[in-house]
Parts: structure tokens; sequence; C-alpha cells
């Protein structure tokens, strides 16, 4: 890394701040403050001007605005385009982005431009002897690396959604706002977005989710996953499968969790009739509290369980259902 | 003598068992289940090119060599031993044709057998003649153009849901083994009914059918090969065929060692995998090394019926030997799952069940016997 | 259309994978490998393309000989032509290097209108490798393809995941694609192709024959592996057992305890 400043590039979606911004926050606050360093955030889109104060307020010193219609979609060409001008002309110390579909696009087209190191969906940072260590899950959660940087350059990281805190939001704080400008002509956007299309009504998104009720083989029908969404709509919750029950065809693959379907840590997740296979631990075990229900005593699903229940989930859930929707009613 | 795969057994093997276990495998229960006869199967076996794997390619076949065959059976039945029944039904089905088809026969239904498009029966068995040919009652009688054949078939795999069928019928009752002819009857044709279709213990996917033939009459360009060589072709076929028992068999094997020893090492009793306790790893190690020694034994068949040698002694050996063995590790592999392993939740009870069939058909292990001891002591 | 689909030999992911004290890198010794699953969504995109608007179908991969493994597995399933890139200087490359080797490869082996690379690879996980080609050889990019709309002689249309729901891009070609598990279902190897791919040659391009500057890939990649190791093991927590009435309330109140609920 270059110098001590570290830049948060916000994950904005149809100009809303996404919460992952705020976790890159808090990251690069306490990596800054053991730095002494600046906490510069970059907002890019369309009417995203006045969001500024939401970074300051989450640990910014320092805010790059570029508030541009044309960037109103996320476009690879036109967002790479703000910010390799802007890392160039400032040489950021360190860059955090987003492992989000989009902040992953854009990191990694921007690394190769400028052939700066990046550390993808990393979990943990630390600074040792002034350099950015960056810890990164590979092989599917099973292999952790530990990544270092040139020494004189910026130093490229997305930030797994989850895997670090926000600080507690102050209002009173505040700072510069820089006005950028996209410096581009149309001729060079060989992309176009045609169609945004939204999640499902009120569904929420695995990634985004903080409880994930999942449904495995152990279900026996596709009609179990009736059952799975009473929990999760208690709960507020996203809706998971294990590979078998995308493979039995009972629910689409979007909500497939594990080693070739989504990576997830959300606060809460239960596995319901899931076994475990190596796969489907490698895409939940970072979660912070794991629930398992199973027959089988033996599920392999237990070993990284807090709470294993052993027996039949089509018994077990509808009083868990009960239970919560009390809990929540008594609140 | 080198023990060495070659670069496309490696390739068939990984090709094979990737197929196998994401497209047979997670069908194998349901098939066994619903006692179903899985005609999607055909096709699909069909575009991997496996209805013809070893046969030369100017046929119609995939070119690979007799131990590429075995490799492919092996994998086949390792996940779904009826599928590999039904694979082993159509290669005798065909071998007839390939073995004694003329130009005309081999074209018209060689090739799409070899091919995928046409699905294949054998037609030997009879209620009264299994092994024992000599046995057999169904005749075809000469007639104009035509032979009538007479008579029942049983225990024939696929019969109901084939395409054609190689029917072997005497032609000379007076001297059986001298009077047998094989005919090709295709499906449809007047006077050949299915009966019944068998309710059995294992490989119920591969269902098997009796077969009436009243009147039923067929043109004499269906003669495959000599009037009245039947009886040796049918022999030569059967001989042919008791090496993709033998892989069947080692399959079989296979599939349920490696369930032993995932279940030994997931399964904890005091406390530690039960794995760890060397009663169940000398269990283990007698049944993986009954698989190994079935294996080569077979590739060591398949390797002379390549060379073109004689290999009747070692293709029964390997039969009998594969057949048994499989017997000794589907039963410790059920044992070391303890009670769960006499549950249908557990695939190892079908495994156990299909298991039974290698030492009873092609041949019982008692008729293998006899015709090693018949090439001992000729 | 001129397709080429780039491919990774990876290690089978049945088995957990274990490290390797001495050195410290990823035991590969008596495991097996399998192409990373997305490659072959990747592939069979690319073999679509090809049956639908014509043209040809080519797997490059980056590695040792034993990637050749992969580039059959590739022509196998259909694909027409195979290159690998290999050369010592290339071990311990980070996905930049990678990116910017594979562009150098294709750049000397011709020019084409789709190129169609994975999601990410399942051992790295980085998912750079494909951003990074398109970059290096300047064309566009639509990454996380779950669905292609359309292609025709200058553009083509995909759905890609976005981290809130969907969106449809249209790209001018060429263009680059990163393929989602979603976007459609591998067809097997066949047998007979299996055969004839053993057979084919596959060339062999080291770093001077595609003018890749081995002062920037491998050792002297701009990020360094500096240490792997394994993740703390979760510690196993409590089985509750026992009548589903009373697990189910109990569970209940020890999510309320750890305020997760």
């Amino acid at each position: 890394m270059s110098n001590q400043n570290i830049w948060v590039c916000m994950e904005c979606v149809g100009g809303k701040i996404a919460g992952v911004s705020y976790e890159m926050l808090g990251a690069a606050r306490e990596l800054a403050d053991q730095l002494s360093g600046k906490v510069s955030a970059v907002l890019l889109g369309a009417q995203v001007k006045e969001q500024a104060g939401e970074a300051f307020a989450y640990g910014a010193d320092q805010v790059f605005v570029c508030d541009d219609q044309r960037l109103k979609d996320y476009r690879t060409e036109s967002y790479c385009k703000v910010l390799e001008q802007l890392v160039r002309e400032h040489t950021p110390g360190i860059l955090f982005l987003a492992a989000t579909t989009c902040g992953r696009d854009l990191s990694a087209r921007l690394s190769s431009r400028l052939e700066l190191g990046l550390a993808a969906d990393c979990t943990a940072l630390k600074i040792v002897e002034g350099q950015l260590v960056a810890t990164r899950p590979t092989y599917g959660g099973n292999i952790m690396t530990d990544v270092t940087f040139a020494p004189t350059k910026t130093a490229i990281c997305t930030i797994r959604p989850n895997a670090f805190s926000k600080a507690e939001p102050d209002a009173s704080r505040t700072g510069e706002v820089v006005s950028v400008s996209l410096n581009m002509e149309d001729s060079e956007l060989r992309t176009q977005v045609k169609e945004v299309l939204a999640k499902a009504g009120g569904e929420i998104s695995l990634t985004d989710a903080q409880i994930i009720v999942s449904g495995g083989r152990g279900l026996g029908d596709a009609s179990g996953f009736d059952l799975i969404r009473e929990l999760a709509d208690t709960l507020h919750a996203a809706v998971g499968a294990s590979r078998a029950a995308v493979d039995a065809g009972w629910i689409p693959y979007e909500h497939q969790v594990g080693q070739t379907g989504k990576t997830v840590g959300p606060k809460l997740y239960i596995a319901c009739g899931i076994s475990g296979a190596l796969q489907h631990l490698a895409g939940m075990k970072t979660s912070d509290v794991i629930v398992a229900v199973n027959k089988d005593d033996e599920a392999p699903i237990f070993s990284v369980a807090n709470y294993g229940i052993v027996g039949d989930l089509y018994k077990v859930l509808p009083i868990m259902i009960e239970e919560c929707k009390q809990v929540f009613a008594s609140r | 003598m080198e023990f060495k795969y070659t670069d496309d057994q490696i390739a068939l093997r990984r090709a094979v068992r990737e197929w196998a276990q994401s497209y047979l495998a997670p069908k194998a229960e349901e098939i066994d289940v619903n006692n179903r006869f899985p005609t999607e199967t055909i096709v699909a076996l069909g575009e991997q090119d496996l209805m013809g794997l070893a046969y030369p390619e100017e046929l119609g076949g995939a070119g690979y060599d007799a131990i590429s065959e075995a490799i492919a059976m092996e994998e086949i039945s390792a996940a779904c031993a009826s599928t590999g029944s039904i694979i082993t039904g159509h290669y005798l089905g065909f071998d007839a044709l390939y073995l004694a088809g003329n130009a005309e026969q081999k074209a018209k239904w060689l090739r799409p057998a070899l091919e995928g498009a046409k699905y294949a029966a054998f037609c030997l068995t009879e209620p009264a003649g299994g092994s024992d040919m000599t046995s057999n009652k169904t005749t075809a009688v000469e007639d104009g153009d035509s032979y009538v054949i007479n008579g029942v078939k049983h225990f024939i795999t696929g019969g109901a849901h084939c395409d054609f069928l190689c029917c072997f019928a005497i032609t000379n009752k007076e001297d059986v083994r001298h009077g047998m002819s094989c005919f090709v009857v295709e499906k449809g044709t007047p006077g050949m009914t299915i009966a019944s279709e068998d309710n059995k213990m294992g490989i119920r996917g591969a269902r098997t059918a009796e077969i009436v033939f009243e009147n039923c009459r067929v043109p004499k360009e269906n003669l495959v090969g000599q009037l009245n060589g039947g009886y040796r072709l049918a022999l030569d076929v059967v001989d042919r065929g008791r090496i993709g028992i033998a892989a069947m068999s080692v399959g079989i094997a296979q599939s349920a060692l490696d369930l032993a020893v995932k279940y030994a090492k997931e399964r904890e009793v005091f406390k530690r995998p039960i794995a760890k306790f060397q009663g169940i790893q000398w269990m283990l190690a007698d049944a993986a090394t009954q698989v190994e020694a079935a294996r080569m034994l077979t590739y060591y068949a398949a390797s002379l019926k390549e060379q073109g040698v004689p290999f009747t002694k070692q293709a029964a050996m390997a039969k009998l030997f594969a057949a048994e063995a499989s017997h000794k590790v589907v039963d410790t592999a059920l044992q070391v799952h303890g009670g769960y392993g006499y549950m249908k939740e557990y695939a190892i009870e079908r495994i156990y069940r299909d298991q039974r069939i290698t030492e009873l058909f092609e041949g019982t292990s008692q008729v293998q016997r006899i015709v090693i001891a018949g090439q001992l002591l000729h | 259309m001129n397709i080429l689909v780039c491919m990774k030999q990876v290690q089978d992911n049945a088995v957990a994978p274990k490290l390797d004290p001495a050195t410290g890198r990823v035991v590969t010794q008596g495991v097996e490998t399998m192409v990373s699953p997305f490659d072959l969504n990747a592939l069979e995109a690319g073999l679509k393309l090809a049956e639908e608007h014509g043209g040809e179908v080519s797997v490059l991969a980056m590695g040792d000989e034993e990637s050749k493994i992969t580039l059959r597995i590739g022509l196998s399933m259909g694909a027409e032509k195979a290159y690998l890139v290999s050369d010592p200087a290339l071990e311990d490359s980070d996905p930049w290097a990678t990116a910017y080797t594979l562009a150098k490869a294709i750049s000397s082996i011709g020019t084409f209108d789709v190129i169609l690379c994975g999601k990410q690879a399942i051992d790295d996980d980085a998912g750079q490798v494909g951003a990074g080609i398109a970059e290096q050889l300047g064309i566009s990019q639509i990454s996380y393809v779950n669905e292609i709309r359309e292609a025709t002689a200058d553009s083509l249309t995909a759905k890609r995941v976005a981290p809130t729901g969907e969106e449809v891009v249209q790209a001018a070609l060429p263009v680059l694609l990163t393929c989602e598990k979603s976007l459609n279902e591998p067809r097997y190897a066949t047998l007979k192709r299996t055969r004839m791919a053993n057979r084919m040659e596959i060339p062999v391009l080291d770093c001077a024959a595609i003018g890749a500057d081995t002062a920037k890939v491998g050792k002297n990649s701009p990020s360094t592996v500096q240490k792997r190791y394994m993740p703390a093991p979760r510690q196993s927590g409590e089985l509750l057992r026992g009548n589903a009435e009373e697990i189910g309330k109990l569970a209940v109140v020890k999510l309320v305890e750890q305020k997760v609920i």
C-alpha cells in the first residue's frame, strides 16, 4: 500500500446505500485509526449526493461524489472510468469495494487496468509492519489465505457482506465533500442496461439476509418448502436450500447455498433436513449461529451446529414457528 | 505384462462415472421402488455412446476395447445395478448379429443397436431350460419364405421394452446341439406376446418378461448365422457376456464398499468413528481385497477376449469369483451399517438385493464351476 | 461466431483440501481433479452459441501438463480446438497475472467474438480473471450471467445477477461473459468424442510464445499469498433430543438468549 489513506467505494443499489457499505466504513475506520490515516468514501450514482452525510456518520472523513444520470445503473465502463481517474489522481493506500456481483465486477476490471493487486471477498484485515494483510477464504472456505500487496501501490480488497461490523453512526460527524465529474463520451459505453428486474415481491435475498432458513433432501418433497417459507416469513428470513433440494427440482437454483451456490454468513442459519455435505458447509459455516434440525443424529451438519435438534422437522418446525410468533407478539 | 490403464480407459472411466453418478444414481431408488423399466435411460445410454461401446466404429460402435467395456459396466453398475443389467441384456441381445450376422442384417439391426437407436434383448432362457439349453422346447419350423416360431421364453431382460430380440429356437429336434437356430424377431411381430413381467427381489428396474410365441412368423432373412448353428452361437454369446456380469459384480461390490467406508468414518459409537475399531477395519480390508481380486480377474478375462485368444475358462472364473466376492462384500457392507443397513432409507439395502442376481443369471455359480471343470478336465 | 472458453482444472471438491505443513501449499498428490464447475457452464453456453449461430469453440487452460485432462474433457464435450498455456515462470501467479497471461494467449491464438469464463474457480474463489481478461483485451464484459437472451452479428444480450435482483445487459461484440451455474445444464462428454479427444494435439504455449512478460507474472504478481491455513474449526454445540414440542420450544428459548431473533 502506498499510504495510510483508506477508501471505500460505497455500494449503492437503486440510489440507496447498501448495508455492506457501512460495514466497509467500519473496517476502514478501524484500520485508519491504527495507521493514523484518513477514510474517504466514494459515492457513485444518480441522485446520491444527499447521502454523503450517511458516509460521514459511519466513519468517513471525506466523500468523493460523482452524481451523474449516466451512473443510475451500474455499468462496468462508466463506474470503472470514474474510479480509475480518482485512484490515478489520489493513489489511496487501500481501496475497498463490496464483494457483490457489482463490486467484484468493478474491482477486477479496475485492478486489471491499473495493474494493482486485489484480494477478493475478504473476511478479515490487519496491518502488519505498516502493510495490509487481507484474509480471504478459498476452497469454499476450507482454506484461509493471507494476501499481501506491492508496498508502493494501492491495495484493493472486496469485502464480504456480514463479515465486518459497522460503527455506531454519529450524525454529528461531517467532512469534506468533493464533487467529481464523469468524463466519458457516450461512444465509450459499449454496454447498455436494458431492464432491471427486482426480486419477486417481498423476497429477501440470501446474501443480504440476517437470518436464513434452509431446506434439504430431508424435506422429502417440494411441498416441504411451504413449511420452510412459513418459518422464514415468521423470522423475516431468506429461504435457502441444499444442492440436493435444488437438483431434485424442489426450489430454483438461486436459493442454493454452498460451494456452487451462494456463500452466506448470516447471524442465524437454520438448516432443516440438510445432512451437511462438504459443499453445503462451505457455503454457510461462517454463520454466527447455526441451528440444524435432522432426524439422523449422525448427520455431519451437527458438527458445525451450535444447536442440533435431533428430531422430525415436520414436528419440530411448527412448534418453533408458534413459539417465535409468541416471542414476537410479546415484544 | 503391464498393469496400466490406457489414456482411453482413464478418460472413459472418468466420463462414465461422471454421467452414471449424476444421471443413473439419483434414479436407482425410484426404479427399484416402482419396479419400472427406465425407457428414458435407453435413450441416454445411446447419447453417451454406451450402447455399442466396445464394437468397431465402422459398424456404429464407439471403438473401445474389452477392458474399457468392463470399466464402463463397473461404473454403471456402481451407480445403478439395474442399468448394468439392462445394458448387459442389450449387448447379449445383438451379439449374435455381430458374431454371425450378414451385411444386410448388420445394417438393419446391428448398426442401430450399436448407435443406440434400437434396444435389443437376448431370448434364450425357457421355463424348462436355463443353462441346459438341450431342454429348451421352443421350435422354429420352415414354412415357405418364413420360419414359424412356437414356444415360451422367460426371464427375458428388457423383453417387453426391446425393439428386437434374438430368439433361439430348435430347428432340428433330433439333435438339439446341432439343431438350434437364431432368429431376429422384431417388436410387434404378430404371434409374439408379452405374457407377464416378473416381480423380482433385486435389479427391479431391469424388468424381465415371459414371452409367448404362438405361430409367430418371421421372414427367412431373419435367420442369424447358419441354420442349426444356433447352439454354438448361443454359447459364444454367453461366454462373451460373462465378463460383463463379472464387471457388473465388481461395480456393485465397489459401491457397497464405498458406502461402508463412508459410513464407518461417519458413524460414532463410544465417542469415536467405528472406522477406528480394528474389528471394522479388518472387515473393510477383506472386502477391499475381494473387490480388487475380482476386478483383476475380470480385466484379465477381458484382455484375453481383446487379444482374440480363448477365454472361456477365465470368463467363467471371473464371473464366478466376482459374483461370490460381491456377495461377501455387500454382506460385509450391510453389517458395517448395523441396523440402519436393513432400512430402505439406506442404499445398501437395495444393493444387497441387487447383488444376488449376479450369482444366478448368465449361469449360476454352480454352472460356472461346471464350465471351469470342463475346461480343466477335457 | 468464434468462441473461446477458459477452463481451469481444480481439485475434486468432494474431499476436503489438506495443507502440506512443509510447503504450506494445498496437497495435490493423490487427489482427484475436476473441471471447475462454472467453467462447464461457460463451455455449455459456448457450444450452444456455436450450434445456433455457427462457428467453433476453442478451449484454453493455464497450468501444467496435467491440465490437458481438463482440455480433453472440453474437447469431448464438443470443443474443436484446445490450447494450454504452461510455463514454470507462471507458478504462483495471482489473478491479475493469470488474466494478463490468458489475455496474451488469446490474442496470440486468434480473434474471438465471445469469450466465456466461469464466474469463479472453486479453488481460489477469486472471480477476477474473467473481468481481467476483458480489460486486457479492451472488450466489454457481462459478469455473473444466468441467461443468454439474444446474440446477433454484433451484439449479445444477457441477464446477470445483480446485488438485489437481476438486470438485462446488452453488449457490443466482442464480449466476455462470466457464467453462473443456473445458466444451463452442461452436457456430458460422449464416449466417441472422448476417444477422439485423446488423439488430438494440444499446442502448449509458453510465455515467450504468447508475448507475456515474465517480469509481470508468477512470483512478480501484484499480490502474493503469504500464508495458507485451515480455518479455526467451529465448536460443535449442544444436541437437543427428546419430545418435539419440548425441543422446539427449547430451541427458540436458546435463540432468544443468544439475541439472534
